[in-house]
């Protein structure tokens, strides 16, 4: 039970340092952890790995240039 | 404050144009409709620059017209989407968050399962999402906006980002997962799997 809460408290730290939102030691503090246990490191990888699948598989959708130019002209 | 037209169309042109692919694939994956999501992109652009004489160069561009699309999106479409009661949605959410922000129970997206999937999944695991889930993935893991950002944009308390992110990521590698399940991933560690960090 100890072992899944501490899974838990890395696996949302994880989280947190993928969204910009740890502070600076924290970081620190997260990425020593990471550098250390093959296990941690494994859990970061998959964690940044999955957020990159995720990023890079959705359907994107681009501006066309007839629509850039219609939102100019309908400016003027 | 006088209105500066020189000015206007530089900031329009150097700083809220770049932003427009982005604006696109938001307003596609709120509308699932390219037609209603060029709409929506155009009637943010038109808003943009009704105001702005207000917006200061240099500023957070982006974050504002992601704003004004959203409320664009709420105003015009959610009346006209067939999509389950937000009303409903939201007491389930605000009956479930706490005060305290620690999150438990992650689900783990392990990279074997990507190999059984072929990526179109992907964009149909994050449409699948209610929309108020929908939105903190796009708005974060795709766009990159940090919980400030997001708490703005979407204006809820920089917690309830939280929770939605961790409850939507949560959703969101059930449904790959079972994607990939269907595509004849098998998970072999059994009820080891909890216990080997």
């Amino acid at each position: 039970m100890r072992n899944q809460n501490e899974n838990q408290d890395l696996r949302q730290k994880i989280n947190l340092y993928l969204d910009h939102a740890l502070g600076a030691q924290e970081q620190e503090d997260l990425l020593k952890k990471v550098d250390a246990d093959p296990r941690c490191n494994q859990m970061f990888q998959s964690e940044r790995s999955g957020r990159d699948y995720i990023k890079n598989n959705l359907k994107k959708s681009s501006a066309s240039p007839d629509l850039i130019q219609s939102i100019k002209n309908n400016i003027r | 404050m006088s209105s500066n037209p020189e000015r206007n169309n530089r900031i329009f042109e150097d700083e809220l144009i770049p932003h427009a692919n982005a604006l696109k694939t938001f307003a596609f994956h709120l509308t699932y409709n390219d037609e209603d999501a060029n709409d929506l992109v155009q009637e943010t652009y038109m808003k943009a620059y009704r105001f702005i004489d207000k917006y200061i160069e240099g500023t957070n561009a982006k974050a504002w017209l992601f704003k004004i699309l959203k409320n664009g999106y709420i105003n015009e479409y959610r009346k006209k989407a067939k999509q389950p009661n937000r009303v409903d949605f939201e007491d389930f959410i605000n009956y479930h968050n706490t005060q305290d922000d620690r999150v438990t129970g992650y689900n783990d997206l392990r990279e074997e399962i990507f190999q059984n999937l072929m990526g179109d999944e992907v964009t149909l695991a994050v449409n699948a999402l209610p929309i108020d889930f929908r939105t903190v993935i796009l708005l974060c893991d795709v766009e990159g906006f940090t919980y400030e950002e997001i708490s703005k944009i979407i204006d809820v308390p920089i917690g309830t980002v939280r929770s939605r992110l961790f409850r939507a990521r949560n959703m969101l590698k059930e449904k790959l997962e079972d994607y990939a399940i269907e595509r004849g991933f098998k998970d072999k560690r059994g009820d080891k799997a909890e216990k080997e960090i």
